[in-house]
């Protein structure tokens, strides 16, 4: 079966014939990349741009709400052809298991509903989220922005001034696979512009399938994006495509941004309007007060912990710091991991890959379990290792199921030691109680973080969060950034949590739908 | 015991593939059985992949150890740390380690208090400065140098006690390197060794490599800078001073390559007579890590021009800290053959064991049954090219080793990585 790396918008059907390709076999699967010339990329550059700004003039957001809907349907269908095809193929590109994919990945399209485009499409910022958490009711979530006085002011401005972006480009990252290109699809209709989605070459096939979906329920904005797959870095192609763009968000390695945001520095210099949205390398913990040292909290932290196998942005890679008074509740909530992870693992199971990455990697914790400074809880299925380890310490290698847990006096002991990694903060998965919970999210705020996550949900994104600080849609609107974003993903921890927990049930029945 | 002496002999690289590889397995199943029973950490590694004291031939690339293990100690300087970091080595290691007391001055005086005590602490570094520790205790030791010895003995006769080595290594150091060629020259011909360096502190490495307890150490690690590339110089001048004393004259020449390539030009260029008598043994060993390879052809062309040597009597060797064995380069085809008493396992990218046929690249593990003291049950960083058909222009046993380099991103380490970025100015 031939799959192509690529979607293009059908009125450019006859580029494809001038495409030159190169062929990948997987297992019964080829897939073809084409290889774009500049030339070919400013055609398809300008086409989405001039399709994007009439289509979108005839269509309002009700009717994008209802389309995102259908696509969304599509995709839960157990049956459609393209999510059969995507659960065959990205297993065998990623690594990943089929229910890791069904669980995570689909468990955040699943949220692609029309509520979430009516309000990303309408977004109101109220001023006073700049002062305080505000909570937006149609996102259940509570956001709060920061910026200096100056920049409160200059924000002020620039959001009456808002400017629609014609084109953006969107490169995406390998680590979860697909879920960015859907989100990238989603984003681009939400803000009535053209898209041009990078694929990464370990993966290239989600997002062309995902796009093709938009098409079959509207030929139309079926026009309004490409998805291609080309050498990132290749500045033959990116000084033709980034010129054209009005955004350029970017998500993936430290590296690879940096790389981006200095052309787009560049080009800015030159005078071309570009905003650079940068989304790089991030690791996440959890924090875990002590009256939530429950066994279905840890459930929910093991969900956390092994969703995209440790490799998603906010994913607890440093581990989960629980609340200890001194009677061994880090410990006991270790233990409780464990015992957890027996059932979730057999649920949601994890391929061979990724296993022996972490057996290579427990190798060195278990020769500190040796010495005694550690303990290592291996649940009976060997399908996770939860590390107990009393003295805290940020390490982001918590990947492959690798669960480490230490224990902390107080939630907010765990801020100051966050310091040196202020860089790479983005996510926090809370289990804090209501009254402590924006006292804390305050805190954090002001080193970095940008979204705080129920547990159970760290990897799960609902739309409607901050990203990395800035706020989606709006970003590529402005073309500064001048406030810092965080959002707490729960209206109520307590009501949040019971949701979950009731959820696990069916978890363990074997049904893979996500809170 | 009595496996590992019918196995580790030279007669085993030309004894029957199928028997050798029955006793090799029987002998492993004992390692196995042993390390399970003595290694806490070995046998919790076993449970987490669901394998208990008894195993199969399935089994065995499960039971592979990644090298890391053995530089996974909670410290930076074990040295101010001691009753830690010998906890740590109680904990990996299948022997009782013993007791040191006092404070030691510095590391290579806790390796030293260590060997007094009858254990032997290997070390090597990689890049980042972080040292990889072996405990060896005397048996392994005796093994290890019973593995070497035997080895040398398939592959070339030598006269015991009348062969003379020039060795460009120090004659005293606790580099794992170091002690091996100290070790295996004098038990072949003990007293006629001369040695290129004198000493090579643990101490002097780490700093070298870059882990800086102080101000005093940074200031230590300029002044080694300035003056190591004299040292280096010296001992190449050393070296080509014996070599000249001993023109004419059978030796056994044993540097890493880049070193002999060093005293090879050296000698070309300064028109020295260093010619050597034809059966004389020039042989490299750690490869170029860290400084510009040359090409083969070019260092054998250095030799047989600087030494008088054939090219054909110059082989390179494959060892590792880890290893109990090295793996050496036949005379008649240049390949390396694996030692009949290791098995060496490949595996792919994604760690899956490659299947023995052919000629197959892969991640190099190996296990070997003589050690002791640990597991000697490893995967280490380096990938390979194996001919599992063998070598034919020889009739040594078993697979051979075409290339070997290092895995990107896995740390670039060696004995011989040692000796180069220590030296290199």
């Amino acid at each position: 079966m031939i799959l192509k790396a690529f979607y293009l918008p059908p009125s450019l059907d006859d580029l494809e014939e001038d495409f030159e390709f190169r062929e990948l076999e997987v297992d019964g699967y080829r897939i073809l990349y084409p290889k774009i010339s500049p030339e070919q990329m400013k055609r398809i550059a300008e086409a989405i741009k001039n399709a994007a700004k009439s289509i979108y003039e005839n269509k309002d957001t009700e009717y994008l709400a209802e389309v995102i809907q259908k696509v969304r349907d599509l995709w839960m269908n157990p049956d459609y052809e393209k999510r059969k095809i995507a659960l065959e193929i990205l297993p065998k590109l990623t690594g990943l298991s089929k229910e890791v994919i069904i669980y995570y990945q689909f468990g955040t399209i699943r949220k692609m509903n029309k509520n979430v485009v009516k309000f990303l499409s309408n977004l109101k910022i109220d001023k006073k989220v700049l002062d305080k958490f505000i909570l937006l009711e149609d996102a259940n979530v509570w956001l709060r922005g920061y910026a200096s006085f100056m920049n409160k002011l200059k924000f002020g401005k620039a959001i009456k001034n808002l400017r629609r972006p014609k084109l953006v480009t969107f490169i995406t990252p390998s680590n979860v696979p697909g879920l960015i290109e859907a989100i990238g699809v989603l984003l681009s209709v939400c803000s009535r512009t053209g898209m041009i989605i990078k694929t990464p070459s370990k993966q290239p096939v989600f997002g062309p399938v995902f796009a093709e979906s938009l098409r079959e329920i509207d030929e139309e904005l079926g026009e309004t994006i490409a998805v291609l797959p080309w050498k990132g870095g290749d500045k033959n192609i990116e000084a033709v495509l980034f010129r054209e763009s009005d955004a350029i968000s970017v998500v993936g390695s430290t590296e690879t941004v940096l790389s981006v945001k200095r052309r787009v520095d560049e080009l800015r210099k030159r005078g071309y309007r570009i905003k650079g949205c940068y989304h790089g390398g991030k690791f996440g913990l959890s924090v875990v007060a002590k009256e939530y040292v429950r066994r279905d909290v840890a459930a929910l932290s093991v969900i956390d912990g092994i969703g995209y196998e440790g490799y998603m942005c906010a994913s607890p890679a440093f581990g989960f710091f629980v609340e200890d008074d001194g009677t061994g509740l880090a410990r006991k909530f270790a233990k409780y991991m464990a015992e957890e992870a027996e059932w979730i693992t057999k649920i949601i199971q994890q391929s061979d890959l990724f296993r022996k990455y972490r057996e290579q990697e427990l190798q060195k914790y278990l020769s500190l379990e040796a010495m005694g400074k550690i303990e290592v809880f291996l649940p009976e299925n060997n399908g996770c290792a939860v590390i107990f380890d009393p003295e805290p310490k940020l390490v982001p290698d918590g990947q492959n199921r690798l669960l480490k847990v230490y224990p902390i006096k107080s939630i907010f002991d765990v801020v100051r030691t966050l310091k040196p990694w202020k860089e790479y903060l983005q996510t926090i998965g809370v289990a804090i109680p209501n009254e402590k919970l924006f006292e804390f999210a305050d805190k954090v705020a002001r080193l970095g973080v940008s979204n705080l996550r129920v547990v159970g949900t760290v990897t799960l994104p609902r739309l409607g969060e901050s990203w990395d600080g800035n706020y989606p849609v709006l970003e590529f609107m402005l073309d500064e950034d001048y406030v810092h974003w965080i959002s707490i993903n729960a209206k109520d921890i307590d009501a949040e949590l019971e949701k979950l927990s009731n959820n696990l049930e069916a978890l363990r029945e074997g049904k893979l739908i996500s809170g | 015991m009595e496996l590992l002496d019918k196995l580790i002999r030279p007669e085993s690289y030309y004894a029957d593939a199928k028997e050798i590889r029955e006793l090799r397995f029987k002998a492993i199943k004992a390692a196995h059985k042993y390390h399970y029973e003595n290694n806490q950490f070995y046998r919790k590694h076993c449970k987490s992949k669901g394998i208990g004291d008894e195993i199969t031939k399935k089994d065995l690339p499960k039971l592979l150890i990644q090298a890391e293990v053995y530089k996974s100690y909670p410290m930076d300087f074990p040295e101010e740390n001691v009753r830690e970091f010998t906890n740590w080595l109680r904990g990996v290691a299948s022997i009782d380690i013993p007791e040191i007391e006092g404070k030691p001055k510095s590391l290579d005086d806790m390796l030293r208090r260590f060997d007094m005590k009858g254990l032997l602490l290997g070390f090597s570094s990689g890049t980042s400065g972080r040292m990889t520790f072996l405990p060896r205790d005397k048996f392994t030791q005796e093994m290890l140098v019973k593995s070497y010895v035997a080895t040398v003995d398939a592959h070339v006769e030598l006269e015991k006690g009348k062969e003379y080595f020039i060795l460009g290594i120090p004659k005293k150091s606790y580099l794992q390197i170091a002690w091996n060629g100290r070790s295996v020259a004098n038990a072949i011909s003990p007293g006629n060794v001369f040695f290129a360096f004198e000493e090579l502190s643990a101490d002097i490495v780490r700093i070298r490599t870059g882990k800086i307890k102080n101000l005093k150490e940074r200031i230590t690690r300029r002044l080694i800078s300035f003056m190591l590339p004299r040292v280096e110089r010296k001992a190449e001048e050393k070296l080509i001073k014996k070599l000249q004393e001993f023109k004419r004259r059978r030796v056994i020449f044993l540097a890493p390559p880049w070193m002999i390539a060093n005293v090879a030009r050296k000698v070309i260029e300064k028109g020295i007579d260093a010619r050597l008598k034809e059966d004389s043994i020039i042989a490299s060993t750690g490869g170029f890590k860290g400084r510009k390879p040359i090409d083969r052809k070019e260092l054998n062309r250095l030799i047989e021009e600087a030494f008088g040597v054939s090219a054909d009597r110059y082989v390179d060797l494959y060892g590792m800290t880890e290893s109990n064995s090295i793996i050496m380069e036949c005379f008649a085809g240049h390949v390396k053959h694996f030692p009949p008493w290791i098995e060496p396992i490949l595996f792919d990218d994604q760690l899956e064991p490659i299947e023995p046929y052919g000629k197959t690249v892969g991640r190099y593990g190996f296990i070997e049954p003589s050690s002791l003291s640990f597991p000697g049950f490893i995967l280490t960083g380096d990938r390979i090219t194996v001919d599992w058909d063998g070598c034919d222009q020889d009739n040594l046993n078993g697979p051979v080793i075409l290339n070997v380099e290092r895995i990107t991103g896995v740390e670039e380490r060696g004995c011989a990585g040692v000796l180069s970025r220590t030296f290199e100015g």
